[in-house]
């Protein structure tokens, strides 16, 4: 279909016309358009004019412009020598080439005195060494995470035999946890003899309603605000351990420990166990090997007067309460933690098995160990 | 020896530390000429690979490294606004007042007046030994850009070379 010309887009035409778009039929609508239009350009005479011809202008010597990487097998001349030089600095050259190049050096001093300004524009790396490489290194973080979880739990495992058991002197300023505490939770009558032997009066869960360890995580907060350490204990376990003016917080995923009233005396405990740990290097990276196994006393829990059969009926779920104000991180979330950190410390094999009740609680627990063995079911208050 | 491995491990980036710091560090001071503003720039290309350690090759760490240390580079001096009015006298007649001791001295001033793309190209090559196809993935330019590159940057340099020599 044909366009309409008229006044606003007559130019439009104009243009095509010149760059030849425009039909024979609309090349006279233009012309009879510019005819009845004389102010728009006047007659359309001439307009094939606007169109610029094709104008062949050469540039001399064209050819000189060109530059080229020599090819394999390209013959060297003077014309191409400075460039051949530059291409045999830069290792580009055939041997051939190279051949070439060299010849043509001894037969013309100049050329020999060009080439060699030629290598000396070859640059010599110096020696400049980085001042804070050592500061760009990065160190394992997840073994440290593990390790420092490893000896936190260990410690809490600990500190909760130490509870339990009173395996560790007394440090000044530290209240002993009385027998006459640990028996608030034995059950009245349960147990009146020191024989071991009396543990088979335990209730044994059947293995099969145990379940396995589930994985535990802890992560540790260190006390900005550690409390002040008294009498001799705090100079010199201070200035001698990795946690100097530290004491450190254990918590759970979610759980918070506020261990309400002895605070100070749970959290000197498992400070000190730490402190007292035999390898004073253990935080160092790399020295995991050498950590030595824990100097446990065999057969500790006889050092207390409690019978294993009291022991292993101790309701250790509500002692523990009673030691926190919120109850929302278990026991057994802390003893786990602390007998995997003990196996993975000292290569020991001691084992929590849970049982757990239809509501997915934890109703009961067996420990093993080569030196004890003991079973009990938790009583829980809903 | 780095792993074949693709992911690199800590390892791997420790040893690329002791491995090209230093080369890295070279590169970019005697592009920069200011050593702290270099210091800043090899930490920040390490900690850009350690943030991206897991998804660079421990073949390529090199490149990638020096990759990241150009255009960090470029950045900065676009930041820094350095070189505003540098350029234009760089490529001028070369001319010097104080005395040099050798040539490595002579070289050195050369380089410095050499355009900033001429001079990373050339020390990517001489220093490092990049092939031109490297030169240009590094630097993103056209491995024939690379070519012309050095070219000039070898003619200014001869020529410098040679002015100084007829001073001498």
């Amino acid at each position: 279909m044909m366009r309409e010309i008229h006044r606003n887009n007559y130019e439009a035409f104009l243009l095509d016309l010149a760059e030849g778009r425009l039909s024979a039929g609309e090349q006279q609508m233009l012309r009879d358009f510019l005819l009845l239009n004389p102010d728009c350009g006047g007659p359309a005479e001439g307009l094939e004019s606007w169109v610029l011809s094709e104008e062949e202008i050469a540039f001399p010597d064209r050819d000189r412009l060109k530059k080229n990487i020599p090819a394999a097998g390209e013959e060297i001349s003077n014309e191409n020598f400075e460039l051949l030089s530059i291409a045999r600095l830069e290792g580009d050259l055939s041997p051939e080439q190279e051949k070439s190049h060299e010849s043509l050096l001894g037969a013309d001093d100049a050329k020999r005195q060009a080439w060699l300004a030629w290598k000396k524009t070859k640059l010599v790396p110096p020696r400049v060494e980085f001042p804070g490489k050592h500061a760009l290194k990065k160190h394992q973080p997840i073994s440290r995470r593990v390790l420092w979880v490893s000896v936190i739990s260990a410690a809490a495992a600990i500190a909760l035999l130490i509870t339990l058991t009173k395996i560790s002197p007394v440090f000044p300023g530290q209240t002993p946890l009385l027998e006459s505490e640990l028996r608030e939770y034995v059950p009245e009558g349960e147990g009146v003899t020191d024989d071991p032997g009396m543990e088979s009066f335990a209730p044994v869960i059947p293995e099969n309603e145990m379940l396995a360890s589930e994985p535990v995580t802890l992560s540790i907060k260190k006390n900005p605000d550690p409390p002040e350490l008294t009498g001799k204990d705090s100079g010199e376990k201070n200035a001698a351990g990795p946690f100097e003016k530290e004491s450190i917080l254990l918590t759970g995923p979610g759980d918070s420990v506020n261990l309400a009233g002895r605070e100070r005396e749970l959290q000197e405990r498992i400070r000190i166990a730490v402190l007292d740990y035999p390898a004073p290097g253990i935080m160092d990276e790399g020295v995991f090997d050498r950590i030595t196994p824990l100097a446990l006393p065999a057969g500790s829990v006889h050092m207390t007067g409690l019978s294993i059969q009291q022991l292993s009926s101790i309701d250790l779920q509500q002692m523990f309460e009673d030691f926190t104000e919120e109850n929302e991180i278990s026991l057994w979330t802390i003893a786990n933690s602390g007998i995997r950190g003990i196996n993975r410390l000292t290569g020991a094999d001691l084992s929590l098995l849970a049982q757990k009740d239809e509501d997915g609680d934890i109703a009961g627990i067996r420990f093993r160990s080569r030196l004890l063995s003991f079973s009990t079911r938790l009583q829980r208050e809903d | 020896m780095l792993t074949l491995l693709t992911k690199m491990t800590v390892e791997d980036y420790n040893r690329a530390v002791d491995a090209y710091a230093d080369n890295l560090y070279r590169f970019v001071l005697k592009n920069l000429r200011d050593a702290h503003m270099s210091e800043d720039v090899v930490q920040d290309v390490f900690e850009k690979l350690w943030v991206k350690l897991e998804s660079v090759s421990a073949l390529k760490v090199k490149t990638y490294l020096f990759t990241a240390a150009y255009h960090t580079m470029i950045d900065y001096i676009r930041k820094e606004k350095r070189y505003q009015g540098e350029e234009l006298s760089e490529m001028e007649e070369p001319s010097h007042n104080g005395h040099y001791s050798d040539l490595g001295e002579v070289l050195e001033e050369a380089v410095k007046r050499l355009p900033e793309d001429q001079r990373s190209v050339l020390m990517l090559r001489d220093y490092e030994g990049y092939s031109y196809r490297e030169i240009a993935g590094i630097t993103g330019l056209s491995e024939t850009q690379v070519k012309v590159y050095i070219y000039r940057a070898r003619i200014f340099l001869k020529q410098y070379i040679g002015s100084l020599e007829r001073v001498i």
